[in-house]
């Protein structure tokens, strides 16, 4: 009989809020975290509007003496596991620690510090660089951070793929509990706000001036934004022996590639993955009652999305809630679809989907039922979380209301 | 969405639970003292309106809905 | 189709449980020509008593609550003049907890009943006080506020005990079938203040006076009742009711039809998929009914010795671990379940035990039984009547299957749909709006449980019809 897998904790560093609390009022009051890019200069770039992460002061969370030995990616997913892990009620000294692991996934990880060796050594030179910040450049700093910080000695991942990263940890670190090579694990994403994603996605024209619109006629692409996402899983029998609270339970994950385009998604490669995601899980397409989108606002992933979602549910595709949070977070990188998990978690115990904001005009290409600007009391048994990232890799999860 | 159309909604859904009829329901009516309507068809009104115009209404802003009034300034926000 | 029957209702209720019966009696009352359709040979639905080698045992519920001076159940009963036909009978204390090392007692004096839990728990003492009057006090506004709580975000408002929390959350698994985290604030906290705060009433002579007594009134008040009668289909035309079909007397017309049995089969079998949207449907189905009970029946010698009051009803537990006692509750695990609930008579003749059960399927109960039966007594014995297997002259036990076949409710549900805020005053889960003049009333109509909650609805119901025809209550 395969271990069952729970959700116990949520930790958030958000745009709209730090800690999950805050995070899940503002989402349900529309509330949209883009600001003007405050963090380097945009004047050469074609746009100027990013979710930064504001009121986060990392000493509220990390030991000021460490603090310049992390990255702010790492920063903000130590920050987001310390609160998960307290939302968890769990103290890493009271247990087996190699049964505890950490699974986070990322798109360019700690490149901030790429940045900043660059920047130093065009002022001052190679030798201003130091050790530390060499330290950190690794992508798997991040993930090691968090062992170091937590002393969780079991297994340490990261997955770079990108935009579905997230949702790539969330299902790697279940598929450990379930094969008993751990008995909790930490797993999500972060991402920071880097001049380098930044500057490569105005590049790509990809990104909208003042406002994401996911599945709105008019939009004109997605928003640059940071972020870290964790949660605590682990398996049920242990969350139960603990009395621990249960958010929702993880039935599965797909995943799929496109096997196609670097940028262009494809509609089979998108429901291929929900296909494979609820077979995992063992669920019908009626089941489902919520889905996280992966919503970017760009032209063609909205639509290429919305065509997958009417391929997988057929007839009924008009009757399932589809919101994508990136309307008010931006697109948060590797963090997306880790920080959209626990959107779907807390949708799953709440029963309320947060909406998609910034919806003024419906395009007939994805006339989903978004959600469009408010939140909506549903009740929510079981949510998919969609992820796509470049290189057609796709991810999708399933999560259920644990009863 | 027209102001009027939502004002005459919401008198129906609350017509319909309180079971008092439309003719006797004005913006200005009471829903608990001329209404009768008590916890559980308070919960009712709201469960319905959140139905039918698929949106949250919070726990917190329900205790403020005294009158027919509140119920639809607080729909009217909510949709807008 | 034959109608056989020329009669024309004005009103057809279908399902004589206590709330089909009180809507009947209120419908009635006001001038309209009511038919209730009972497909069992006696009116109650839950609440009967059967006569086994000379016993007497109620089917399921035992006990009512809300005859306080305001209460619900008090006004209708006066209403009705139900307290004039039958002697009601109070058990003080009504109902003890006792969890592993702690114990409670709910007595008709709510001070007294403070003074319990503070006994009991003195480091939260304002608390327990603050919690009680918040349960009792009846503004609307302040349950209103907890709507999409569960009743365990309302014990930890109020609580850090987790003892006492869970003290607070263990009747209401025996009375409602969820853990606190599950079961909807509004209705744990109705179900609080209206059969703990206010219960232990009883009619003299067993739970089946009451149900007689109401359908006695019904009958004097120009109601027919009509009993051993299923009723196969509801007809529908034009998204209007148009009556009824009894198996053996075949169409009856009808202005409005108030169902009072089960909600699935309402929908699904009575009137038919082709009637109902797609999407009605669709919820129907995944909505989730409340868990059913495996009961057992004991006729003793009445000279059993036992701590316990006569008359009470007990919720025991070896621990406090509810979570994982409903989860247990759900795989029938009757040992891992850790508890039981209890009732003794209160002239000791008979003990009613049950835990909260799954419906499973017919072998597993015809293949576990007896065990379930055994273990139950050997537990009782142990924990609550010492001996009392030297005194057992009879025993008897009900499964979900029983309370299915008897009452015909999904799964053997005992109180409806399950109490989750999610599923909690669903407007249309009452009065469908896509058919007029169907009405839903009990404990599958969202919007209350417990005797003195379906008394509300059946009232609640009548008065809206009533209301409707401008006949006036």
């Amino acid at each position: 009989m395969n271990r069952r897998i729970v959700i116990t904790g949520l930790g958030v560093i958000s745009s709209i809020g730090i800690g999950w609390r805050e995070f899940w009022k503002n989402l349900l009051d529309g509330k949209s975290g883009i600001s003007p890019v405050s963090s380097f200069d945009t004047t050469n770039h074609f746009t100027h509007n990013g979710g930064e992460v504001r009121d986060y002061d990392p000493e509220q969370l990390i030991d000021g003496n460490k603090l310049n030995l992390i990255s702010r990616a790492s920063q903000f997913a130590v920050s987001a596991a310390k609160l998960a892990l307290e939302d968890a009620n769990l103290s890493a000294e009271k247990y087996q620690n190699t049964r505890f692991g950490v699974c986070i996934g990322t798109t360019l990880g700690s490149v901030q510090n790429v940045e900043i060796m660059n920047d130093l050594d065009i002022k001052h030179g190679q030798s201003s660089i130091t050790r530390e910040l060499i330290y950190q450049v690794p992508t798997h700093s991040t993930s090691a951070a968090i062992a170091k910080e937590f002393d969780f000695q079991g297994p340490n991942i990261m997955f770079s793929t990108a935009c579905a990263a997230g949702n790539y940890a969330i299902g790697y670190g279940f598929d450990l509990i379930r094969l008993e090579k751990a008995d909790i694990m930490l797993v999500g994403g972060s991402d920071p706000f880097s001049k380098v994603a930044f500057t490569g996605f105005n590049q790509l024209s990809a990104v909208a001036p003042d406002k994401c619109q996911p599945f709105d006629k008019n939009r004109r692409g997605m928003m640059v934004a940071e972020g870290a996402g964790i949660l605590v899983l682990e398996s049920l029998e242990g969350a139960l022996k603990r009395n621990a609270h249960i958010y929702a339970e993880i039935l599965g994950y797909g995943l799929s590639c496109d096997a196609n385009h670097m940028t262009q998604p494809s509609v089979e490669g998108m429901s291929a993955c929900m296909i494979k995601a609820m077979n995992t899980a063992g669920i019908g397409k009626e089941n489902v009652d919520y889905v996280s989108a992966h919503g970017t606002g760009t032209l063609v992933n909205d639509r290429t999305e919305c065509a997958a979602i009417k391929e997988v549910f057929g007839e009924t595709y008009g009757n399932i809630p589809v919101s994508s949070i990136k309307s008010m977070l931006g697109h948060t990188m590797g963090a997306a679809s880790a920080i959209e998990a626990i959107a779907c978690a807390l949708a799953i115990t709440n029963n309320m989907i947060p909406p998609t904001i910034n919806f003024e005009t419906p395009d007939t290409e994805c006339d989903i039922d978004c959600v469009p600007n408010h939140a909506r009391r549903h009740t929510v048994n079981i949510a998919l979380n969609n992820s796509y990232a470049f290189g057609g890799n796709n991810a999708c999860l399933v999560s259920k209301k644990f009863i | 969405m027209n102001v009027d159309k939502i004002e005459k909604e919401i008198m129906s859904i609350i017509s319909d639970i309180s079971g008092f009829d439309i003719e006797e329901i004005n913006l200005d009516t009471k829903l608990a003292d001329q209404l009768e309507i008590d916890s559980i068809k308070a919960i009712e009104i709201v469960v319905a309106i959140e139905k039918k115009y698929k949106i949250l209404i919070r726990d917190e802003d329900v205790p403020k809905i005294i009158t027919v009034r509140e119920a639809v300034d607080l729909v009217n926000k909510l949709v807008r | 189709m034959t109608t056989t029957n020329k009669e024309i209702y004005d009103a057809v209720i279908i399902g004589a449980g206590i709330s089909g019966l009180i809507c009947g009696c209120y419908l009635a009352k006001a001038g309209m020509k009511v038919l209730i359709a009972e497909q069992h040979h006696k009116p109650g639905g839950y609440c009967t008593t059967f006569k086994r080698k000379g016993f007497s045992f109620d089917a399921t519920a035992h006990c009512f609550g809300g005859y306080r001076e305001n209460g619900m159940t008090r006004k209708v009963f006066e209403d009705l003049g139900i307290n004039k036909k039958i002697k009601i009978i109070r058990s003080d204390p009504a109902s003890q907890v006792v969890m592993a090392d702690k114990e409670v007692f709910f007595w008709s004096d709510v001070n007294k009943t403070i003074h319990s839990f503070q006994a009991a728990f003195p480091d939260e003492s304002n608390e327990i006080e603050n919690f009680f009057y918040f349960l009792i006090k009846p503004n609307p506004s302040s349950f209103s506020r907890i709507r999409s709580s569960s009743f365990g975000d309302l014990l930890n408002d109020y609580f850090k005990n987790e003892k006492l929390k869970s003290i607070l959350s263990a009747p209401l698994l025996g009375i409602g079938g969820l853990p606190s985290s599950q079961m909807s604030a509004f209705i744990g906290a109705k179900l609080f203040s209206e059969f703990l705060i206010d219960g232990g009433y009883y009619p003299e002579g067993g739970m089946q006076t009451l149900s007689d007594a109401i359908a006695d009134r019904f009958r004097e008040l120009g109601g027919e009742l009509k009993l051993s009668c299923l009723v196969s289909k509801i007809k529908v035309k034009d998204n209007k009711i148009r009556g009824i079909i009894i198996e053996k007397e075949g169409f009856i017309p009808s202005n409005y039809v108030i169902s009072n049995c089960d909600a699935r089969q309402t929908f699904l079998k009575l009137i038919g998929k082709t009637v109902i949207p797609q999407d009605f449907i669709l919820k129907i189905k995944k909505m989730t009914p409340s868990l059913s009970d495996f009961i057992l029946y004991i006729g003793t010698d009445g000279n059993f010795e036992s701590s316990l009051i006569p008359g009470i009803n007990l919720c025991f537990f070896l621990h406090y671990d509810l979570e994982r006692a409903y989860l247990a509750a759900r795989k029938c695990d009757i040992d891992g379940f850790g508890g039981f609930l209890l009732h003794v008579a209160h002239d000791k003749s008979t003990i009613l035990a049950y835990i909260p059960a799954s419906y499973k399927n017919k072998s597993y109960w015809d293949n576990n039984k007896h065990n379930f039966m055994e273990f139950l007594v050997k537990q009782i014995e142990k924990y609550a009547v010492p001996n009392l297997s030297k005194h057992i002259l009879y025993k008897e036990a009900a499964s979900p299957h029983t309370l299915h076949r008897y009452t015909l409710n999904y799964r053997g549900a005992s109180y409806g749909w399950a109490g989750t805020s999610s599923q909690l005053a669903d407007p249309d889960l009452r009065k469908p709006s896509f058919i007029q003049g169907l009405y839903l009333t009990g404990h599958w109509a969202t919007l209350g449980v417990g005797i003195s909650g379906v008394i509300y609805v059946g009232y609640d119901t009548a008065k809206l019809i009533v209301r409707k025809e401008k006949i006036g209550v």
